[in-house]
């Protein structure tokens, strides 16, 4: 293993997060990046060209502080609370088998996770998405590229995307791949497939964000009065490299979200009101948070417009949630306005103009994650009201 | 050019380029042009570039960032401002 140290001036740590971030997208033998006082040590496989490694860094150091002005920085509500618990969280539930990691970001989840991610996901419909009246839909994993292509996904974050392919229909090559699996003696690091030939084209994408589908539902239609409420649950998949080791941040996860499609106001207010929940929610709950304003990890080379308009315009707030033991927090909730993006990609009308989208999003496993980091495994030591209501959902639910 | 002409240009643009009905009333020179759903944030860049073709000025980040420009009469507003510095 080897390291290559980049100087670089990181004066603010937002910055410093999203240089992190970004960097591990540099070359895919990063091994672990860490931050210095005056840079960052890159620690990478020796297959690396090392000029061009740094040549990169810089050149996403130049993406994210070419500002001529800072970026809007606000918190917009805070539930500080002294929370029981510092342990180490991820290591206590792995050594009480609660969850096993198989990858980086590949986790399988066992009780007494399962039940509170059920739990959890259930409080959200009851205590947001059916005060909305929201209709519920079901989605699939997958997407189409065409329908990915209409949200920008490809060019906003093409470093997320997690392809789905399959052998060609031709039977030769379905059978050779089946004879190179059984000459490897299985799916392995020897296992000699040219996938270039083999597999097709890819037609899908699994999917990076529960609302996508709505809209995709919606192409076409003219909505019906002012507008309509849809809240759904998927499984999503966001490639995100060496960020993987990071706290919550999963490459499988699930993503409950309250959608609001239709007129501008109507959008706008119902937007408002989940946002008010989401806060009752926290602070019912006993959550150490914060709510504030946050642009999209936009991997090109447009991100200073696409993210300073985000932040300006207040298009995107996150409920970070603190994380006792790694002085840190994480997103587990955000709050987006697209405006008629999504309603022209996909035809959408409200009245005679394009429709506008905006969305509440949770990730189920990252909230629970950070909740536990908060409070623990011992039931006793939870928030009383997140305690009367987790037992009497587990009674009402046989589990 | 004055600032009847400014909002007069902006808003045939603004209508032929989005295109907005003749017919919306709600779309008036005050109405928020991203939160009401007449430009995302693709539209706003092609709008920035547009302004500095047309009127000859240059918005600059620091111009978005510090000025309000979410409607014409802002816009319009800001474009005056701009060329009353040349």
């Amino acid at each position: 293993m080897a390291k290559t140290f980049v100087e670089l001036q990181i004066d603010d740590a937002e910055v410093r997060k999203q240089l992190i971030y970004a960097a591990f997208f540099v070359d895919e033998n990063i091994e672990d990046i860490i931050a210095e006082d005056n840079g960052l040590t890159i620690v990478h496989g020796a297959a690396v060209d090392t000029a061009n490694l740094t040549e990169q860094v810089h050149k996403l150091h130049r993406r994210f502080t070419n500002h001529e002005y800072a970026f809007k920085q606000e918190i917009y509500y805070e539930n500080r609370v002294d929370v029981p618990y510092r342990g180490p969280i991820i290591q206590e539930l792995a050594e009480r088998k609660i969850i096993k990691q198989l990858d980086p970001g590949v986790y399988t989840f066992r009780e007494p996770f399962t039940t509170l991610i059920q739990f959890l996901d259930d409080s959200i419909v009851r205590k947001i998405a059916s005060k909305f009246g929201a209709k519920h839909e079901y989605y699939p994993a997958v997407i189409n590229g065409a329908t990915l292509n209409k949200t920008n996904h490809f060019t906003s974050f093409p470093e997320h995307i997690q392809f789905v392919t399959h052998l060609r229909e031709d039977l030769s090559v379905i059978e050779a791949f089946s004879q190179a699996i059984k000459e490897a003696g299985g799916w392995n690091e020897g296992t000699k497939v040219d996938l270039n030939a083999s597999a097709a084209k890819p037609q899908y994408m699994i999917n990076p964000a529960t609302c996508y589908h709505c809209y995709e539902g919606l192409q076409d239609e003219t909505l019906e009065a002012e507008g309509t409420i849809v809240t759904a649950v998927s499984k999503c998949h966001r490639y995100e490299g060496g960020n993987h080791r990071d706290f919550g941040r999963l490459l499988d996860f699930t993503m409950r979200e309250v959608i609001f499609v239709g007129k501008p106001d109507f959008v706008k207010e119902n937007r408002l009101k989940s946002i008010e929940m989401l806060k009752d929610l926290v602070s019912e709950w006993e959550l150490d948070c914060h709510l504030e304003n946050a642009n999209d990890p936009f991997f090109t080379s447009d991100y200073e417009v696409k993210a300073s308009f985000q932040r300006q315009q207040e298009m995107k707030f996150e409920m970070r949630m603190t994380i006792p033991y790694l002085d840190t927090t994480i997103s587990v909730s955000s709050s987006n306005f697209h405006s008629n993006t999504f309603g022209n990609a996909f035809n959408i009308k409200a009245g005679k103009r394009p429709a506008v989208t905006g969305c509440l999003a949770f990730g189920l496993e990252r909230f629970i994650l950070a909740f536990i980091s908060q409070y623990g495994l011992d039931e006793s030591k939870w928030p009383a009201k997140f305690r009367s209501e987790y037992n009497e959902w587990k009674q009402s639910n046989g589990r | 050019m004055t600032l009847d002409d400014i909002r007069s240009t902006l808003t045939a643009h603004i209508m032929q380029h989005f295109q907005i009905e003749p017919d919306d009333d709600e779309f008036t020179a005050d109405v928020h042009l991203f939160d009401y759903g007449y430009i995302d944030s693709f539209g706003a860049a092609e709008l920035t570039a547009f302004v500095e073709s047309t009127f000859g000025i240059e918005v600059t980040k620091k111009d978005l960032m510090l000025h309000k420009m979410n409607t014409i009469n802002e816009i319009a507003t800001f474009v005056a401002m701009k060329q009353g510095e040349r």
